[in-house]
């Protein structure tokens, strides 16, 4: 075919550089520690699985298992899933602002976990629950509110309902916050985000969403597309706007919900992956939205070893970094990319 | 054979009747123009056709009334007045959003939706454009390129508002012939709303005229043009000259001072 007669689709090219720089990431971060583990050390765990004897201390296999590899695939876990929950709010409300903690899920987890903090402590295994029950219901309301509303089911009603909820909901965290002084380090600790992991207890207790949530969303990329020519238009081409668009909403919260409860209040990421990689490869859906995840756990990962190194032994928070880092590298690209889109 | 039909649609914004009991056929491969003043109705009446304004009356479409989504874009190509041009959007993919309401919900497009694409492109002379971002293109090309995803559509109706809007004169003439083109080779029923009446009386087979959401007047150009109508529902002053061939010209005329709608100090 004549060149520019194709559709614009994800090419295996991109994929591969996508992957790879993703698994490049991986690998720095399973080797980057306090605890010496060499690349050797790696493949010779990797082959002691696999039935190969392989030289290396329980403790190195204990650190690599235990530790640093869950720690690895829970920040790509998370990173991927606030890349592309950014990415499908951005298509779904046609709005380039529209970030993952739109609607309310961040204030709701907040306040979810707040209370838990609070109530009990910082117990790793009952905060991720009450941060997700919390964003769930954040969610809920802002939905409740926007679709109760007399201006109508309109996507700016939304996000304004989502605005008024957020207000809200931070209100009653700040105030449970202030008046219990003794925890004020811990829940400030969360909200700022870490990916501390005990085992592989966070891993598992968000894979089931976020992996539902990805499929979801990914399976919707073609009609994002469709809504690039806003409601009316993808009405008379016969696209259900409103069932696609709830559903789209619906996937991205519980999925961003998932990864918030297990890694605190992360912000930037969902903003900035998808808009770079809009202004290096294109704005199709059919793109940015598997890209999104790919390299957005690939930028959460990298943001995790900085975390980690930066101020070593002690570690900063991942969401500090995600902006300070983060920040000035968009603005790169914003500036040396043809043109602003 | 009646393809589209119109009876007793009304639409109300709150108690304003905005669209008022119109009813109207087209039949199969005409070219039906809706003229009439700012207001009267022509954008709301297409949009209800399309179904994006809820109305009473009916609109059936080859003899059904009750169409979903889906079936409808299938049967109706609507080009809004200022359709969308997604920034960053090349044009071939543009154009294959035309092929939307032929997928499935969890469908991806097939040989034949490209090939489609393709056909449509060429047919518009857009194979050279097909790698461009939409937005970047002039008005002439960008209606071209909006033409060429509703041919993609594959849909027997063409709907077009205001199709010469913010084109120069040579590109209005352009992209009507190209229509009146289109109409030929893919047999199809086109429904305009038009501004300029000269242009409406050279391409439409026949004109309706709406002034404050009813059809005040309709039948070929020549019934509809006339200065007496043009008078009483635009309030201007035209003269009308008719070709030999029939075809008419509008004229608007300078009108005289005690004419001004205004009362300016002397």
């Amino acid at each position: 075919m004549i060149a520019g007669h194709r559709p614009t689709r994800l090419s295996s090219g991109a994929l591969v550089i996508g992957l790879g720089i993703l698994l490049a990431a991986m690998v720095a971060g399973v080797l980057i520690g306090p605890a010496d583990l060499t690349f050797t050390d790696i493949v010779g765990a990797i082959g002691e699985r696999l039935g190969r004897p392989a030289a290396i201390t329980d403790a190195q296999r204990a650190i690599l298992w235990e530790i640093r590899l869950p720690r690895v695939v829970l920040g790509g876990l998370v990173g991927g899933m606030l890349g592309l929950a950014g990415a499908s709010y951005q298509g779904a409300f046609r709005n380039p602002l529209a970030d993952p903690y739109l609607l309310g899920v961040a204030a709701g987890a907040g306040l979810g976990a707040t209370l838990v903090i609070v109530a009990v402590g910082p117990v790793s295994t009952l905060v991720p629950i009450a941060a997700f029950l919390g964003a769930m219901a954040g969610v809920g309301a802002t939905y409740v509110l926007g679709y109760s509303a007399r201006a109508g089911r309109s996507a700016a009603t939304l996000i304004l309902s989502g605005v008024a909820i957020a207000a809200f909901l931070t209100a009653l965290q700040t105030f449970v916050q202030q008046r219990n002084a003794d925890s004020l380090r811990a829940v400030y600790t969360w909200i700022l985000g870490r990916l501390s992991t005990v085992g592989w207890h966070e891993v598992l207790l968000s894979l089931p969403y976020i992996s539902v949530a990805s499929v979801v969303l990914i399976l919707a990329r073609r009609h994002l597309d469709v809504l690039a020519l806003g409601d009316e238009e993808a009405g008379t081409l016969g696209l259900k706007v409103s069932t696609v668009r709830g559903v789209v909403i619906v996937a991205a919260s519980l999925g961003t919900a998932a990864a918030v409860a297990v890694s605190g209040l992360i912000g930037f990421v969902g903003i900035i992956v998808p808009h770079t990689i809009r202004l290096v490869v294109g704005t199709s859906y059919r793109l940015v939205l598997p890209l999104s995840f790919i390299l957005g756990a690939a930028f959460l990962v990298a943001a995790d070893i900085l975390a980690r190194s930066a101020a070593a032994p002690t570690e900063l928070p991942i969401g500090v970094v995600t902006a300070f880092f983060g920040a000035p590298f968009f603005a790169v690209v914003l500036r040396t990319s043809r043109e602003a889109r | 054979m009646i393809r589209l039909s119109l009876t007793e649609v009304t639409v109300r914004y709150d108690q304003r009747a905005v669209v008022d009991a119109v009813s109207m056929d087209l039949s199969d491969g005409e070219w039906l123009s809706i003229i009439g003043p700012n207001g009267a109705g022509k954008s709301t009446l297409l949009a209800t056709v399309v179904g994006l304004v809820g109305h009473t009356g009916t609109v059936t479409v080859d003899g059904q009334t009750t169409l979903r989504r889906r079936t409808l874009a299938r049967r109706i190509a609507y080009v809004p007045q200022t359709p969308q041009r997604p920034p960053g959007m090349r044009v071939f993919d543009y154009v294959l959003l035309g092929r939307t309401p032929h997928l499935s919900f969890l469908g991806v497009e097939s040989h034949h939706d490209l090939e489609m694409t393709a056909e449509a492109l060429a047919l518009l002379d857009l194979t050279d454009l097909a790698g461009r971002d939409v937005a970047s293109l002039s008005g002439g090309e960008a209606q071209r390129v909006v033409l060429a995803r509703a041919i993609a559509q594959e849909a027997p109706i063409l709907l077009l508002d205001e199709p010469t809007t913010a084109l120069d004169i040579g590109r209005q003439q352009d992209v009507l012939s190209l229509i009146d083109d289109l109409r030929r080779v893919r047999s199809l029923t086109v429904l305009t709303t038009m501004h300029d009446l000269t242009l409406a009386g050279q391409f439409a087979d026949r004109l309706v005229l709406l002034d404050g959401g009813a059809v005040v007047a309709e039948g070929v150009p020549t019934d509809v043009l006339t200065p007496e109508l043009i008078r009483r529902h635009y309030a201007a002053d035209v003269r009308v000259l008719e070709d030999g061939d029939g075809s008419l010209t509008v004229i608007p005329l300078r009108r005289g001072p005690h004419r001004s709608p205004t009362n300016l100090p002397e």
